[in-house]
């Protein structure tokens, strides 16, 4: 009788277990990958405004080592560092009023890598005009300096976003660049997905962040919301409705946006549209970081609603806390560097995890048959974006949730 | 369920199971009739994200018997999975999801997440499955 013996036999061990693999059609993000071509056709943030100077700082944004400065007229510029003369670093290079200098033979480029000068040629080069370092685009607003990485003839306009145009008395907007809401250090050691995915997990919230690690928010947090999730045209919204111990119910309202920008709503329940926005920006395979804007009085409005730890902060702790109190990072990062997604058992409360992973994969297949993704603002006067995401007491009224699957 | 934009009519269902999550679905206004074809000639199991949820929630959307049929709790490498359960039993595979499934065994339809199982003629189907050889794998597996 084999059924009976093999019922008595232990199943399930780890013997033989082989490790699945990462979804690398969402998972990469340098150029060519199907995933790293979509987030190129949008603006996306590289730097806080105040810390690009005229030293030249070297960052890398979606897998590319870049070079960053500030030239002396103040324009930022964004150059692949290698000289197109012979290839010494610009790194090394020295700022001018209208561009940099190579340090080797003194060619000068401006910020959109224009070739200004070659001191050792004739007439400081009588054929500069021929070659062109490589360059992209920047601009500058609400703090930030952002870079267009895609392809020059289907550059989008960058977009306004209403809570930060409408600003409230004493308020202006600030910008960040130290890792809020990834509950860890500035810089992120891991697949920029496994966050991503995150802002459409309501379902962690009540657990990681009540149940398991003591309030990290605010104690309403740890009720169990009932979830209703919904394709729309620029992302995924999740809505959580919890009945409040005075009988209120609360909805919190949060998107993820196309390609990368969290609009998640206060996880301290402040009530309102939400105007603190986070850009999920991927440096490359195995590093993140997260910029965030944010509408307030006060400046230092940000590091206040970071995640406690038992009244510490997260840098703070020791291993051992690290392992009692949990959080985004802990949980996230030990997905792995990237996280092996064909292991994941998926539930129907994951569905916004799902619903994300799917969308990604459609509109890279879209991206890479010629299309535009979604989102793109290519008209000025289509600019202003209006946030949806947020806490609401009053049952959300909303023309733009559209009932799709 | 269909992903927007959508290639067929549709109709739309508020669907859940047990509670704790809601979502608004839309499934071709064709899916009911397809399923209830293909339910006289297969055993249906569900392989899907929303496994044991999956007969629940779209129960009344897609008019399916009280009794859930099974499901297989995988989500990828899903063909493979068929193959196993189904043995030696010639199968189909309906598939609207991004990966390729590839199979040797049996029959993968491959549909448009926009169209579904609108996609699917029940009757081709059922034909062309009953065709199949009923797979030797037992005997094959005996052989010294
Ligand atoms: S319970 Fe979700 S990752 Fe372990
Ligand atoms: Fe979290």
């Amino acid at each position: 009788m084999i059924h009976d013996q093999q019922a008595a036999v232990d199943v399930g061990t780890a013997y033989g277990f082989t490790p699945g693999s990462p979804l690398e059609q969402i998972a990469r993000v340098g150029p060519g990958t199907p995933m790293g071509e979509v987030l190129r056709r949008y603006w996306q943030p590289v730097a806080l405004t105040d810390k690009v100077t005229q030293t030249p700082q070297r960052v890398r944004v979606l897998g590319e080592d870049l070079l960053l400065f500030r030239d002396g007229t103040g324009r930022p510029g964004l150059l692949y560092p290698r000289c197109c003369h012979r290839g010494a670093s610009l790194y090394y290079g020295g700022v001018e009023e209208n561009g940099i200098r190579c340090c080797y033979h003194g060619w000068v480029f401006d910020v959109e890598g224009r070739c200004l000068e070659q001191p050792c040629e004739p007439e400081l080069g009588l054929h500069r005009d021929r070659v062109r370092q490589p360059w992209y685009p920047v601009t500058e607003r609400y703090g930030l300096v952002w870079a267009y990485m895609g392809p020059p003839e289907r550059k989008p306009v960058l977009p306004r976003y209403d809570v930060f145009e409408e600003l409230g008395p004493g308020q202006a907007v600030h910008a960040d660049d130290s890792g809020f809401s990834g509950g860890g250090p500035a810089e992120l050691d891991f697949n920029w997905v496994s966050h991503w995915e995150n802002v459409m997990d309501p379902f962690h919230v009540p657990i990681l962040h009540a149940r398991f690690s003591g309030n990290q928010f605010v104690p309403e947090m740890a009720i169990m919301p009932e979830v209703s999730f919904s394709y729309l045209d620029h992302g995924i919204r999740s809505e959580s409705t919890r009945t409040l111990p005075d009988g209120r119910t609360l909805r919190r309202v949060t998107e993820a946006v196309f390609p990368n920008l969290r609009v998640v709503a206060d996880p301290r329940l402040s009530l309102g549209a939400c105007d603190v926005l986070g850009w999920v920006v991927p440096v490359d395979d195995e590093n993140f970081k997260i910029f965030t804007l944010f509408r307030s009085a006060d400046p230092d409005r940000l590091s206040q609603m970071r995640t406690a730890f038992g009244g510490k902060r997260w840098a703070e702790l020791n291993d051992e806390e690290h392992r009692r109190m949990p959080g985004d990072y802990e949980a996230q990062s030990s997905q792995g560097r990237i996280s092996l997604h064909t292991d994941d058992h998926l539930t129907t409360t994951d569905q916004g995890v799902t619903m994300l992973r799917r969308m990604m994969a459609r509109v890279a297949r879209q991206v890479a048959d010629g299309g535009d993704p979604p989102g793109l603002v290519f008209d000025e006067k289509d600019e202003l974006v209006c946030v949806r995401g947020g806490n609401y007491i009053e049952p959300l009224t909303d023309d733009s949730a559209e009932a799709t699957p | 369920m269909l992903t927007e934009p959508f290639a067929t009519a549709v109709t739309e269902h508020r669907v859940s199971a047990w509670g704790r999550w809601g979502r608004i679905v839309s499934v071709p206004a064709t899916a009911p009739a397809i399923i209830g074809r293909l339910a006289r000639d297969f055993e249906i199991v569900w392989v899907s994200a929303w496994g044991h949820n999956a007969h629940t929630a779209l129960r009344e959307a897609l008019g399916l018997p009280d009794v859930p049929w099974r499901f297989l709790p995988v989500q990828f490498g899903k063909a493979r999975a068929v193959a196993a359960y189904a043995g030696d039993r010639p199968w189909a595979l309906v598939h609207d999801g991004l990966d390729d499934e590839p199979s040797e065994s049996g029959t993968v339809v491959r549909v448009d997440p926009r169209r579904g199982l609108d996609q699917v003629d029940a009757e081709k189907l059922v034909e062309a499955v009953h065709g199949l050889p009923y797979r030797e794998i037992h005997r094959r597996g005996s052989r010294p």
